[in-house]
């Protein structure tokens, strides 16, 4: 039962991220009078150029936490070795896919010019979703500690 | 030198030496190595927001750009919720409770000031002739996520809190008018951008976001599996020999002397 109830929040969880997003593209839709002022073949581009970066970025910066795992495990080498294949298939992936043709190439000429824009945007997305996470989170906290203080615990008698 | 290794050398260089000394502040426990990591990046910083003048031939250095017009309103940003925060009922590291009214001020200001970017007189110019990309990226990326984010954290102050309405609520608004400057960038435009480029910068940042997570959810999945797969490999850890009889007597020794005690009132 509890496993069932925590199913329907995550998914609850993930329909409130939707939601916001659902009800601006009905707004857009009704206000530009058409349902499609976004166009698909941009957005798949941007959407598979944005998962291989942060795959890569994201591996690269699992491969430094590692260092703090390896301390506690008399420094092994297999899960380092393990990372790197990881980054590398992450490295080569992107260039592969970039390579192929002007599938993955946002208004950029090269591999290269491709490749140092996705890292680019990926850091210019980075910095506005942790800022908002920070604003997001600080809201939180700022609405719990500016509420009614609460009695958490009742005295013994 | 080349444009490529001025661009190394003024903008990637700087950029990785924010992160390399973000690594050292964070994984040091010496005061003072903590200090110099803090100090690479304080460098780093001031140097990637330098890169317009220093690497004006790379697109890069936009970034760079970027990073300088948007570091006043994300401070005060910061300043304002930590005030917020910290006036209210904490048990540590309490401020006035006038400062409650200062934060939402810094929080105001900011917000205010954001907005003077997108449809005012603000807009980042790159070169002073267009608009810089990177804007067009950061600021709908920052209200679709704070947008979402808020909506999220509303629904679970009622799922997992109790009596929180008031605070869910809250977060509620704050998504609704962050919802409020997304369809006023859909439809009105600005001094220097169009409604027009907002709604293609917006949907391709909808897409941009979804990338992201599954990427780094993938790379946390691979990290998790290397890990398992390590770990497997290890076998179980030899099992130590049965206490003997002195040091049995010495644990009982040091319980006795660790319970017991005065009952309270």
């Amino acid at each position: 039962m509890s496993e069932l109830k925590q199913t329907l929040n995550l998914k609850l969880l993930f329909m409130a991220f939707l939601l916001p997003i659902i009800v601006i593209w009905i707004i857009d839709s009704t206000l530009k009078g058409n349902f499609s002022s976004f166009d698909t073949s941009d957005s798949f581009t941007r959407f598979a150029n944005a998962i291989l970066t942060s795959y890569t970025l994201g591996s690269l910066v699992l491969l430094g936490n590692l260092f703090f795992y390896a301390d506690s495990r008399k420094r092994p080498l297999a899960p380092l070795f393990g990372m790197i294949l990881a980054v590398l298939f992450g490295i080569l992936a992107t260039l592969a896919l970039i390579g192929m043709g002007p599938m993955l190439l946002e208004a950029n000429g090269s591999v290269r010019a491709q490749t140092v824009y996705n890292i680019g945007h990926t850091i210019v997305s980075f910095l506005a979703i942790s800022l908002a996470v920070a604003v997001c989170i600080g809201s939180m906290f700022a609405t719990l500690t500016n509420g009614k203080k609460r009695i958490i615990f009742q005295e013994e008698e | 030198m080349d444009a490529m290794a001025e661009a190394v050398v003024f903008f990637w260089l700087p950029l990785f030496m924010i992160a390399l000394g973000a690594w050292v502040s964070l994984s040091s426990k010496d005061n003072m190595k903590s200090n110099i990591g803090k100090f690479i990046s304080i460098i780093g910083l001031a140097l990637v927001c330098a890169s317009p003048w220093t690497v004006p031939s790379s697109p890069s250095s936009s970034i760079g750009h970027l990073i300088g017009f948007i570091l006043g309103p994300s401070i005060l940003l910061i300043i304002g919720i930590y005030l917020l925060v910290f006036s209210g009922n904490v048990p540590v590291g309490k401020l006035p409770t006038s400062d409650r009214k200062l934060g939402l001020f810094c929080i105001t200001l900011s917000m205010v000031w954001f907005c003077l970017m997108q449809w005012g007189d603000l807009t980042p110019m790159y070169e002073g002739k267009e608009v810089n990309r990177f804007w067009l990226i950061f600021f709908p990326t920052l209200v679709l996520m704070i947008c979402c984010l808020s909506s999220v954290l509303s629904i679970s102050m009622m799922l997992i809190g109790e009596e929180r309405h008031r605070e869910s609520s809250i977060m509620r608004l704050i998504s609704v008018m962050s919802m409020t400057l997304i369809i006023c960038g859909l439809t009105i435009d600005g001094k220097n951008t169009s409604s027009e480029s907002f709604t293609t910068y917006f949907w391709l940042s909808v897409s941009d976001l979804f990338g992201i997570l599954v990427g780094v959810s993938l790379s946390i999945f691979i990290f998790g599996f290397v890990i398992y797969l390590y770990e497997r490999s290890i076998g179980e850890p030899n099992s130590v020999p049965p206490p003997t009889g002195d040091e049995l007597s010495q644990a009982s020794e040091k319980i006795a002397q660790n319970i017991g005690g005065v009952e309270s009132e």
